[in-house]
Order: structure tokens, then sequence, then C-alpha cells
């Protein structure tokens, strides 16, 4: 296993990560009604696709390496 | 006389002998880090009463700590992409930037401790915060050396790449796939101290 593959797996391992922040937050704004904690779900969710875009697109470029 | 098996592969493993090094330390480390996470769920699952992790530490900065940690991986990555590509111009950025992200994750950790000290929280406080601060501790002990070796690699042992590219670029990634371990590391310590 080279850098390459194992640089994919850690960032979809991010990306699951940041979903399981958002659900965290989504909790929090449940609990204590926070407009920010509801912000910082929203951002989590965007950066866990984001994560995942990076990825293909990583893995696509670096095909040939 | 030479290292053997640097660049070309051993045909008995399909491997370098350095790519069997570090897989083998990593898996000696998976060892070191899954028996600190045996303890924790161990000492977690056995206690009456535990404390959630966000009214002991701060997650905004935590948050903050795993974003830089992330950039410095996909950083990692570029800087061995730039050797395994010929420019040694751009990998000296990337790997520059990693070095300075790492910085920058102690600095972040170093008032975490700080703030934590300073409210009278010690490891001998209570298991909770024992289990914190041996974990992130040894995380961030881990970081340092990853950092210690990218420096290397990136200032003196620099001038392999011009007698042996293809060996340096080799122990770059080596160096890399260390670094991934530890950013795997904290993704699975952030939850686990700070969230749930």
């Amino acid at each position: 296993m080279n850098l390459r593959s194992v640089h994919a797996l850690v960032i979809l391992f991010s990306a699951a990560l940041a979903v399981l922040f958002g659900v965290w937050c989504l909790g929090l704004y449940r609990r204590e009604d926070g407009v920010a904690s509801l912000l910082a779900a929203g951002v989590a969710f965007a950066v866990s696709f984001g994560l995942v875009v990076y990825d293909r697109w990583f893995l696509r470029k670096t095909r040939t390496l | 006389m030479d290292i053997p098996y640097t660049v070309e592969i051993r045909r008995d493993t399909g491997l370098t002998n350095g790519k069997i090094g570090i897989w083998l330390f990593l898996a000696s480390e998976v060892m070191l880090f899954g028996a600190l996470f045996a303890s924790y769920i161990l000492i977690r699952s056995g206690a009456p009463t535990w404390p959630r992790g966000d009214t002991i530490l701060n997650v905004p900065l935590a948050t903050f700590n795993t974003l830089v940690l992330i950039s410095s991986s996909v950083t990692m990555v570029m800087a061995w992409s730039s050797l395994m590509r010929g420019r040694f111009g751009t990998f000296r950025i990337y790997m520059g930037t990693t070095i300075l992200l790492g910085c920058v994750f102690l600095v972040v950790k170093y008032f975490e401790y700080s703030h934590k000290f300073h409210d009278d929280l010690f490891p001998s406080t209570n298991n909770f915060l024992a289990i914190y601060f041996t974990l992130t501790g040894l995380h961030m002990l881990h970081v340092f050396g990853g950092m210690v070796v990218n420096a290397y690699f990136w200032g003196p042992g620099a001038k392999l790449w011009k007698t042996n590219p293809r060996w340096f670029t080799n122990r770059v990634e080596h160096a890399g796939l260390f670094w991934h371990f530890v950013d795997l590391v904290w993704i699975f310590l952030f939850p686990t101290l700070y969230l749930l």
C-alpha cells in the first residue's frame, strides 16, 4: 500500500469524522438551541462533501504515480 | 557498501526494505495506541459516572486542530507527489508548509494544556483527564517526531535528491506514511475524547 492509497483512505475517514461532528453539532443545537451549533453542523457537512470531492480529484490526478 | 533494496523491489516481499520497515513500525504503533484505546474503553465502561468531553475540553480549538492536521496530510502527499514528478522546488514549499502546520498544531495544544493547568485540571484529577493527557500527550510526541523527520528531509537530508532522487522520494514517502498514521490517530482521538 503506497502513500497515495493511504492518503485517500485518511481523507475518507476525515469525511466520516466531519459527518459525525455535524451530527454532534445538531445534537448540541437540540439541547441548547444555539444558532452557532446549527451553523457549525452545516459547515461540517459541507466540509465532508468537499473532502469526498477532493478525494475523487486526488485519485484521478495521481493515477499515474 | 550500499544498503540493498532502497530503490529496487525485493523479489520475496514485493517491496523495498524501507517500506517493509515503516509498515512494521506502524504495526507496532497500532498496538501501542490500540492498547491505550482499549484501556480507555475498559475504564469508561467500568466507571459509574463519566464526564462528557465537551464539558471539560475545548471543542472549537480541537476542531481547528483537526482541520490543521487534515490540511497537513494534504500538503505532505503533495510534497511526495512533487518529487514523483521531479519538481524539487515545489516539494520544498509543500514540505515546509507541512512542518509549519505541525507547529501550529503543537502551539494550539500548548494553549489547551496551559488552560487546563490554569484551571487546576491535571492528569491526577480524575480518570478522564488521566487518559486524556496520556493519549493526547503521546500523540503530541508523535507529531513532534514526525516534524523532526520532515524537517530533516526539508533541510540537510535533501542533498540525497542530487545523488539518488528515487531513494530520496522513497524516504519522503515513508515519512508521509508515518505522518498519515499520526493524522489517523487524531481522527479517532478527537471524537473519542471530545465528542462522545
